[in-house]
């Protein structure tokens, strides 16, 4: 995704994106992040509990924990709610 | 998520990519108009301009239709990048799309619309300038094909070949402004949005527990 996001936005995108293993790799390529602000948002969402660590093979995965569907129901609901709430942009 | 909910961010974007496409296309009208009545006006090319004052005064609202026409273009053609980019990732998926889907999609929209917001908000300065601009273009250019007489109250046509021109001036003009009026609905619609994922955001900090250092 590009465009300027807030860091709720790329957090919403990084565990709906692990809701399955993700390496970190492929979490930083999704997200369209640079490696170093990349590993700012997975440290923050796994020391909220939010992330996990799963070892596969020897490498590190992250997948999005139990906590964090609170957190994506909230994000969701408040997103789609813009689009109930604000009247429509019509041609 | 409701149908109604992707109904309508479907239609939003749709209509967002048209205007955005009508833009460039108008852009890149007033780019080439410009040019041509710059040519046309200052050197005479018509063969058929009055007053030298006329067609200096045509030449300087050509020149300033160029450049407008030129900014106009580079901000359309931002803006519409990032909005196609949206309607081709959304189009990929059928109807109706999964939630995570259309969410990413509005979050996308949003996302754009923070980073060209001041693109958008030039974008409607310079549309209703350069619409003026291109409508005074064409009455000017009117002015030139036409001799008007007050006291017999006639109109003769005296270079029937600017008419054309002029039409398409005062069409793009008033595209123009059109265009203008529709961007300043959609910012006023996207501000609002903006505002209240600032307010939402609260909400999501008090989730978390704390905000990210």
């Amino acid at each position: 995704m590009t465009g300027r996001r807030t860091p709720y936005e790329i957090y919403w995108e990084i565990l709906v994106y692990c809701r399955s293993p993700r390496s970190f790799t492929a979490v930083v390529n999704r997200c369209d992040l640079n490696s170093r602000t990349g590993q700012e948002y997975i440290e923050f969402l796994c020391s909220k509990g939010y992330l996990s660590e799963v070892k596969d093979s020897g490498r590190t995965l992250y997948l999005a924990t139990e906590r964090s569907v609170e957190y994506v129901a909230l994000f969701t609901e408040m997103y789609r709610n813009l689009f109930d709430s604000v009247p429509e942009f019509k041609l | 998520m409701t149908d109604a909910t992707e109904r309508r961010f479907r239609g939003e974007l749709g209509n967002f990519f048209r205007v955005a496409l009508l833009n460039v296309v108008f852009g890149a009208l007033a780019v080439g108009l410009g040019a041509w009545y710059v040519t046309a006006s200052v050197l005479g090319a018509t063969g058929a301009l009055p007053t030298p004052a006329l067609r200096m005064a045509a030449g300087a609202l050509a020149l300033t239709a160029f450049g407008l026409g030129l900014a106009w273009l580079r901000s359309s053609a931002r803006v519409l990048r990032g909005a196609a980019a949206i309607r081709r990732e959304f189009g990929e998926h059928a109807r109706p799309v999964p939630d995570e889907v259309l969410t990413d999609g509005i979050v996308g929209m949003i996302a754009q619309y923070r980073e060209h917001r001041r693109t958008i908000r030039t974008m409607i300065r310079v549309c209703t300038a350069g619409g003026y601009c291109l409508l005074a273009l064409g009455i000017v250019s009117a002015l030139e094909s036409a001799s008007i007489s007050l006291s017999e109250g006639t109109v003769t046509l005296g270079s029937a070949a600017l008419l054309p021109s002029a039409l398409v001036a005062l069409g793009a003009g008033l595209t123009s402004l059109y265009s203008s009026y529709y961007f300043s609905r959609f910012s006023r619609v996207w501000d609002r949005r903006l505002a209240e994922t600032v307010r939402g955001e609260e909400r999501l900090r008090d989730v978390m527990g704390t905000d990210r250092e």
